[in-house]
């Protein structure tokens, strides 16, 4: 964007309601992870491969190289004070803005972060009864009931079939 | 007497239609099966545990007010899509039988829709439809028409019916045409003697005699309906705003793929082959009866 814009634009943190208690938070984290599966016969060397290989990608110079090359959040500390001391982001305003928003405050129980079963279907469904309350079928306090509604009944499905 | 093709070789027979039972047994019992037998488990998404359940998942199914209303749709939706497919196509072939000059350019323009995919077809729909980067869709808008089908589930609905007839009418066209083609016309030259006017020769004559092909077609446009649009569903509206153009099978796809649910979709996917197993049973039954042959 900032080669091919031909608009003026800017990075800001996201807006509060600065009446609701403990505004403003911290945003919540998203995106791909690793996860690591075991199978019967995973040998000491494999586990200790799979170590090293997480140690190689949480190295300093390895997330910075993430973090500048690709735009995404660097993942782990250490990057960004050392970018900031480096002026990195005097030269790429708007490139902190993240970073910053996602250690705005100490997070809470529920803006640690998202881990639902059945996350895809739960947001899914969130997304559904949304787009009923924009296309005035339904209020927004129904869209957030039914939400929560449906939410529960697959939370209680995933418990069940994962027993 | 009649006539049979003598093969020399015994085995001939058999190896000719090995390949083509081959397909059918890996890509529809085998599935098939597969879905009947995980339809009656609650598996976590790696298969890792399971746990058999008889037919409670199709008892969670059956009273989901979700899964209802994808019935509704589909209702819905298959029958506009057949009439909406058929009757163009009628009068498409009554018209270019009639054509002297450049049939064959028409049959061929006629043709077309049916040689895309249906992903394909939908995005080029979405091109002239879409509010913002369509001709048609910027046009409704500007004549005061809310055309915005990405939050209104009714428009989406049609166009997602208009898209998915719209590919279909070329397959009926080809067959209605020839079967027109193949009409005797020692009956319509009898008939227009004695006075009938052209309408009366079609409703009478005509169509009567198009019936072994509007039976055969009404059966292929049913399950063409059921299954075969999933494909411009997804591409147009990925089951719609708020679930307006969720149809059973997209229902299957969304909860099966998506989800990861897999007892409750394989019991969706139960549902919906029995459905279309009985449809097209009830239609040999009944509807064949009527059909002159």
């Amino acid at each position: 964007m900032v080669r091919e814009a031909e608009f003026d634009w800017s990075t800001h943190m996201l807006p509060y309601y600065d009446d609701v208690p403990n505004a403003p938070l911290n945003s919540i984290i998203g995106g791909a992870s690793f996860w690591v599966m075991t199978a019967p016969d995973r040998t000491d060397a494999e586990y200790a491969a799979v170590a090293e290989f997480f140690n190689f990608i949480s190295t300093i110079e390895n997330a910075r190289r993430w973090h500048v090359e690709s735009g995404f959040l660097p993942i782990r500390f250490g990057v960004f004070e050392e970018l900031e001391a480096e002026g990195f982001y005097e030269e790429n305003p708007g490139a902190d803005i993240p970073y910053l928003q996602l250690t705005r405050a100490e997070p809470t129980e529920n803006s640690r972060g998202l881990r639902l079963g059945n996350m895809p279907e739960i947001r899914n469904i969130i997304q559904e009864e949304f787009e009923l309350a924009i296309q005035g079928q339904q209020t927004a306090q129904q869209a957030l009931d039914n939400a929560v509604q449906r939410g529960n009944v697959v939370l209680r499905a995933f418990e069940r079939a994962n027993r | 007497m009649k006539r049979r093709t003598i093969y020399r070789h015994k085995l001939l027979p058999y190896l000719l239609l090995a390949p083509q039972l081959a397909v059918t047994l890996v890509f529809f019992f085998w599935p098939a099966g597969q879905a009947i037998y995980q339809s009656v488990l609650i598996q976590d998404p790696f298969g890792l545990r399971t746990q058999f359940v008889w037919l409670e998942n199709f008892q969670i199914v059956l009273t989901n007010p979700v899964y209802l209303e994808s019935v509704r749709v589909t209702i819905i939706f298959s029958t506009a899509v057949t009439l909406l497919a058929m009757a163009p196509a009628l009068l498409l072939a009554v018209m270019a039988d009639q054509v002297v000059r450049g049939a064959s350019g028409y049959r061929t323009l006629i043709v077309w829709p049916y040689a895309i995919a249906p992903a394909v077809a939908a995005v080029l729909w979405l091109f002239i439809f879409h509010p913002s980067i369509g001709q048609i869709g910027q046009g409704l808008r500007t004549l005061g028409i809310p055309w915005d089908y990405r939050i209104n589930g009714d428009q989406a609905l049609l166009l997602v019916i208009f898209v998915s007839a719209w590919k279909q009418v070329s397959y009926n066209f080809l067959f209605f045409l020839a079967g027109l083609q193949s009409m005797p016309k020692t009956i319509l030259e009898a008939a227009s003697i004695d006075g009938a006017s052209p309408r009366r020769r079609f409703w009478m004559i005509v169509f009567p005699l198009l019936s072994p092909t509007t039976f055969f077609l009404l059966v292929v446009n049913i399950i063409y309906a059921f299954f075969d649009t999933f494909g411009v569903i997804h591409a147009l509206t990925q089951g719609g705003p708020g679930r307006s153009t969720t149809t059973m099978m997209y229902r299957v796809y969304r909860d099966g793929v998506i989800n990861l649910d897999l007892g409750g979709s394989s019991a969706q996917s139960v549902i919906l082959m029995t459905a279309v197993i009985i449809l097209t049973v009830v239609q040999f039954k009944y509807i064949e009866r009527r059909v002159h042959y």
